[in-house]
């Protein structure tokens, strides 16, 4: 079982309770070697390589460094030689992962660069836009680089999360209904049809559309906390990271 | 292009890499409503229009705070059916069984606080999982509020401080800390008193719970002190909550925090790391004394602030009656100082950013006329500086990490234009800074920029031909010397000297530094003879004016150590670098640039001397020194780098010297530029190492690129371009490549044989290596008549030469031995027995216990075999070969061939008188030397 189906499968109205998250599991896993860990690991990194990509190239790298920098930072990661900075981490893995990153930067920068493509581990494929590509859509922006990472990873946050809810309306055979409230999330950019179109459109009554609606928007906080729950060490941490990262972006508005 | 999407919540511009189009922010502010199947608490952020919300006894009116830890309602509590204000704790903020226990230890501490300016607690409890405590509801504005149409005149201030001063001390006697002092939490009730609010209440969870404020960009950490920041509970005090009141103060003062940062992590750091501007600079209006008190609160040390709130209260009070108070402000010197003492890494090259923010000052007391005005240009300058070291902060201030650095200077790069028009004495004065820090960093183009400006600045100016201007010229002739331009650099430190002799006069340290400028440039272009006079006055002068034990008199001590080395007068050499560096260490410390560079110098020399191992351990410790205190990939680390291997290759380690080469050869590349004379350098002893190594095939490609630099370079010495092509041919002729390599060494011979001054010792090498390639080819003739000629050179060397020099003498006899061969490979017996005698006899004489006189001995031999002279040939032959086998581990590797062709001639010897047996035997022994000359 794949551990994207194992997220799919958690059981809403337990999740405050004794769930066991990605970093949870490789925060267990510190001092074996344990191959739950490597993948559980290796699924944060995928998912959040944006962050640290943004990171590395805000430090002066070209786009083909800054790749290289990645994947042999990764390589370094899952050799747990970083393991070290999780006591600096506050039990976050964005935490974590920055400040392992600044290490090997600032240390294994140079035995990186030596590092060849394809030795040792394989490299991790990468989804999405190319990473070039979705670097240069950041507005050209005065953020450091430690803005740039937190503020990459609430948006990388943010995209994980609607991307599981997609994906899980339509496992439920509910796309239509998802393509046609998602306009009813928060935050979202568009105004969509009003609940009597959609409730035309779907041959439905107005007030069976509000209540999807509702459960839209609930399914979608979940989602955003479950993302979240992912990468810091308890439940008690979830509103903690919100608010932080709530913050990062309202000071990337300002500055 | 489309209308950039923007959020139907918020307003916020969207950029176009958000999923699906929404709002990142709203997203997560939505997601702070825990999702409905995880509600296990009431809600305390659901919005209380819609229903009556009763909270156990509390019945809930209105939010009316909300911070990182919790929010605060109007409430009544409907038994004693009071107004209060309840402040609910959000779930999670109290993370452990030890954090909850120690909240209502906090709070219970703080219920038995009994002062007028502290608002009371009622009640401390638990209510259905969540913590709460409820307090006098005060009614009025808080400090953050008045604060904000503007400043609080100085008085007021003052007076509101005392009154919140007394108060803390009161709490600090009963044992409580407020650990959270802001704006916000000091409320000014209906009698214009201030109250404190949230006493020993707000630090009770763990402590990242700062990270999490809400609302403010500023929040909480902008109060908080150094000791607080870097989460040392340990360190907390009284001394803490000094800090906190003297930043209150200073927001009173100035409507702004100490420290305001784009970031919590650097803010975080600006707190720990950096002074704070002083408020007379953003408000001036705030009397001197005043802004001493508040300096005295956030000094980083806890012990340099107050004793006690007790202590600040009074002196407070001593402002608010006119009289004298007792503190002292520091210096701006001092701070300077401070601020280095913290970032040390960094404050090397800061240091010159900074002289300009002390200098500013010295300058505005000592002319009282032009007093004003430098006043407030260097104001000017100094706000500009703190302003951006401010915006900066001193995060990456870590080991080598020159990225602070960087960004100071790119944003000042970016604002002098902008910020300083109508100033050209201002904006001059800081181009110049820009560009020296640039220089040091080895940033030599954006320095070349940044100096051009300002000797643009001042030159447009009347009347500016001044010593700034010189100093100026100079600097930038010195960053043109390091990007290779040397007949320029020369052209700016000549003007730079013309102009300090006549507005300095000849007796000044000015002087001394432009005519050792001029001397490197010359040294640098080959030119050893010029450079010298200028090398000597410069010493002679620095110290008449700097003293004997001065840095100017080591700089100059070091410039003739390289001359003197280079001149071969090795010993000297060595002698002055040793002074340079004993002077340098004890003036500058161990771990100064200059000391790194002149241990790579005197590595050269005491290569030269021979003392290789020395010279090994000398340079690694040069290179390491560079490592430790440069930014990677600092230009002057090559040279270190660039030594060392010389001189590895030189102990015979190619492999090592490979690898030194090579990385001083990338950070030319990347630092300089691909045509850079260092390149070349680099190049050519990448070469070198490679050959050595037999790597033929790159060892070719190197030398072909050092030769294609060293044609082009314009003002560098021809000689180092035939270096390069006589390199080259030696390893066209390892490849077999003859024809080529006949002619790189032809073009060789041309080139020096049009050079002005004495290239004897040149010509003859290559001439010596052109005959080798001749004789390869069977053309004996021309190799004849070469070394006929190679051999004349080295004698002419040798009779100028008193004593002669080792290399002088082994070159002679190594080349009367080679033309010897010629003559009997040509059958000219007769003629190659005279000179066979001329080199055994000089060889007895020079080089009594060398392998090459044997070898001349055996050579003697044969050209008498040739004239079938046998009797007298036998015993030179035998004696040759003894001498030539009990050396054999001395013979170098090229020459390993000589012993196997020593042990043919006695093979011939042997055949031709008819004694095939020994023939035989001796047929047997050149079969283990030819393996072993292989």
């Amino acid at each position: 079982m794949s551990l994207s189906d194992h997220m799919r499968r958690l059981a809403p109205p337990n999740v405050e309770q004794f769930v066991t998250t990605h970093w949870s599991i490789v925060l267990a896993a510190r001092d074996s070697d344990s191959p739950a860990a490597r993948a559980a690991l290796e699924q944060l990194c995928r998912t959040y390589w944006y962050p640290l990509y943004a990171f590395v190239r805000r430090q002066g790298y070209s786009p083909a460094e800054a790749e290289d920098l990645n994947q042999a930072f990764f390589e370094r990661v899952f050799e747990k030689q970083y393991f070290a900075d999780v006591d600096q981490s506050k039990g976050r893995f964005r935490g974590f992962l920055r400040a392992a990153l600044k290490h090997f930067l600032s240390n294994d920068r140079d035995r990186a660069r030596a590092i060849k493509r394809g030795g040792g581990i394989p490299p991790l494929d990468l989804d999405g836009l190319t990473t070039e590509e979705r670097y240069r859509l950041e507005p050209a922006d005065t953020l450091t680089p430690d803005r740039l990472f937190d503020r990459g990873w609430a948006l990388t946050v943010v995209e994980s999360a609607v991307t599981r809810m997609r994906q899980e309306y339509a496992d439920a055979g509910k796309r239509e209904i998802y393509e046609h409230l998602k306009f009813q999330l928060p935050g979202a950019s568009t105004t969509g049809e009003s609940y009597v179109q959609i409730a035309a459109r779907l041959d439905k009554t107005e007030s069976a559309i509000k209540s999807e609606a509702s459960r839209l928007r609930d399914r979608f906080r979940f989602f955003v906390r479950a993302e979240i729950q992912e990468t810091v060490a308890g439940v008690a941490d979830i509103d903690e990271e919100i608010r932080y990262l709530l913050e990062v972006l309202s000071l990337g508005t300002v500055g | 292009m489309a209308q950039e999407p923007t959020c139907r919540e918020c307003g916020a511009k969207l950029g176009p890499d958000v999923a699906e189009g929404i709002c990142p922010a709203c997203a997560l502010r939505a997601a702070l409503l825990p999702a409905p199947n995880e509600r296990l608490v009431p809600d305390p952020t659901l919005p209380a229009e819609t229903t009556i919300h009763y909270f156990g006894d509390y019945e809930l009116l209105a939010e009316i705070g909300r911070g990182g830890m919790g929010v605060v309602y109007r409430a009544r509590q409907t038994k004693l059916n009071r107004p209060v204000a309840l402040k609910l704790i959000l779930a999670g903020r109290l993370a452990s069984e030890a954090d909850v226990k120690r909240f209502q230890q906090e709070a219970q501490a703080a219920a038995n606080l009994q002062h007028p300016n502290i608002v009371a607690v009622h009640e401390v409890g638990r209510h259905e999982g969540q913590h709460y405590y409820s307090m006098d509801l005060v009614g009025g504005r808080s400090l953050a509020e008045l604060v904000r149409p503007q400043p609080l005149p100085a008085r007021e201030a003052a007076r509101y401080l005392k009154t919140v001063a007394d108060a803390v001390h009161y709490a600090h006697q009963h044992g409580t800390l407020h650990r959270d002092l802001k704006p916000t939490n000091i409320l000014i009730d209906g009698r214009d008193e201030p109250r404190i609010t949230d006493f020993g209440l707000a630090r009770c969870e763990h402590f990242d719970s700062h990270l999490t404020t809400t609302g403010q960009l500023l929040g909480t950490p902008a109060f908080m002190s150094p000791e607080q920041a870097q989460a040392q509970p340990e360190a907390l005090g009284p001394a803490s909550d000094l800090y906190s009141l003297g930043a209150v103060l200073y927001y009173l003062l100035t409507q702004r925090p100490p420290f305001a940062a784009e970031s919590l992590p650097a803010l975080l750091d600006q707190v720990v790391h950096e002074e704070p501007v002083s408020p007379r600079a953003l408000n001036p209006s705030v009397p001197r004394d005043l802004e001493t008190i508040c300096l005295k609160c956030l000094q980083k040390d806890p012990a340099h602030r107050f004793g006690s709130a007790q202590d600040l209260s009074d002196e407070l009070g001593r402002f608010c009656n006119g009289q004298p108070i007792l503190s002292r402000p520091p210096g701006l010197a001092e701070r300077t100082w401070r601020w280095c003492a913290r970032n040390r890494a960094v404050a090397g090259s800061l240091a010159a950013v900074l002289v300009v923010l002390v200098a500013g000052t010295v300058v505005s007391t000592r002319e009282a006329i032009r007093a004003r005005a430098e006043a407030a240009k260097s104001q000017q300058i100094a706000r500009f500086l703190q302003d951006m070291l401010k915006g900066v902060g001193p995060s990456v201030a870590l080991g080598r990490d020159t990225k602070l650095l960087h960004e100071i200077l790119n944003k000042t790069a970016g604002r002098i234009g902008r910020e300083l028009k109508n100033q050209p004495e201002v904006e001059a004065a800081l181009w110049s800074t820009v560009g020296n820090v640039y220089e040091q960093i080895g940033e030599y183009d954006r320095a070349e920029q940044a100096l051009h400006a300002a000797i643009a600045l001042k030159t447009a100016s009347p009347g500016k031909e001044d010593a700034q201007l010189a100093a100026l010229l100079g600097n930038l002739g010195t960053v043109l010397e390091r990007k290779g331009s040397l007949a320029e650099a020369e052209i700016l430190h000549r003007r730079a000297l013309a102009i300090q002799e006549r507005v300095l006069g000849p007796a000044n340290p000015e002087v001394a530094q432009s005519l050792s400028h001029i001397g490197n440039v010359l040294f640098r272009q080959g030119k050893f003879a010029e450079a010298e006079p200028y090398y000597r006055k410069s010493l002679e002068l620095s110290r008449k004016v700097d003293g004997p034990r001065s840095l100017s008199v080591a700089m100059a001590l070091g410039n003739l150590g390289n001359l003197l080395g280079r001149r071969n007068q090795l010993e000297e050499s060595e002698k002055m670098f040793r002074e340079a560096l004993g002077l340098q260490k004890e003036l500058l410390g161990p771990d100064d640039p200059t000391v790194a560079k002149t241990l790579s110098n005197l590595g050269i020399t005491l290569d030269a001397l021979g003392n290789t191992a020395e010279a090994e351990e000398c340079l690694r410790e040069s290179v390491a020194l560079r490592r430790k205190i440069l930014p990677p990939d600092h230009p002057d680390l090559a040279f270190s780098l660039n030594n060392l291997g010389a001189t590895l290759q030189h102990r015979g380690k190619y492999a090592e010297a490979e690898l030194a080469h090579r990385e001083a050869l990338a950070i030319r590349r990347r630092r300089l530029s691909n045509e850079h004379p260092d390149v070349a350098f680099s190049l050519n002893n990448l070469a070198e190492a490679l050959q050595a190594q037999d790597k033929l095939v790159e060892a070719e490609t190197a030398y072909r690129e050092a030769v294609a630099i060293r044609r082009k370079a314009p003002g560098l010495d021809p000689a180092y371009l035939v270096q390069s092509l006589v390199g080259l041919g030696g390893t066209l002729v390892a490849e077999r490549k003859l024809t080529a390599a006949q002619d790189v060494y032809d073009e060789s011979l041309a080139i020096l044989k049009e050079l002005p001054g004495d290239r004897d010792k040149d010509v003859a090498a290559v001439e010596k290596d052109l005959a080798l390639v001749l004789t390869a080819e069977d053309n004996l003739t021309e190799a004849e008549s070469l070394q006929r000629e190679e051999l004349a050179l080295r004698r002419k060397l040798l009779q100028k030469q008193s004593p002669p020099l080792p290399a002088s003498v082994s070159g002679f006899a190594d080349a009367c031995s080679r033309l010897t061969r010629t003559l009997i490979a040509e059958s000219k017996f007769s003629e190659a027995e005279s000179l066979a005698r001329e080199g055994l006899a000089f060889g007895e004489k020079h080089l009594p216990d060398d392998w090459q006189t044997f070898n001349a001995r055996s050579l003697l031999g044969a050209s008498l075999a040739g004239q079938k002279k046998f009797a007298d040939a036998e015993p030179l032959l035998l004696s040759g070969y003894e001498g030539l086998k009990q050396r054999e581990h001395s013979i170098p590797d090229e020459h390993k061939s000589r012993l196997s062709e020593v042990i043919q001639r006695i093979v011939r010897l042997y055949e031709a008188t008819g004694r095939p047996e020994l023939a035989k035997q001796w047929r047997e022994k050149m079969q283990p030397a030819k393996e072993k000359a292989k």
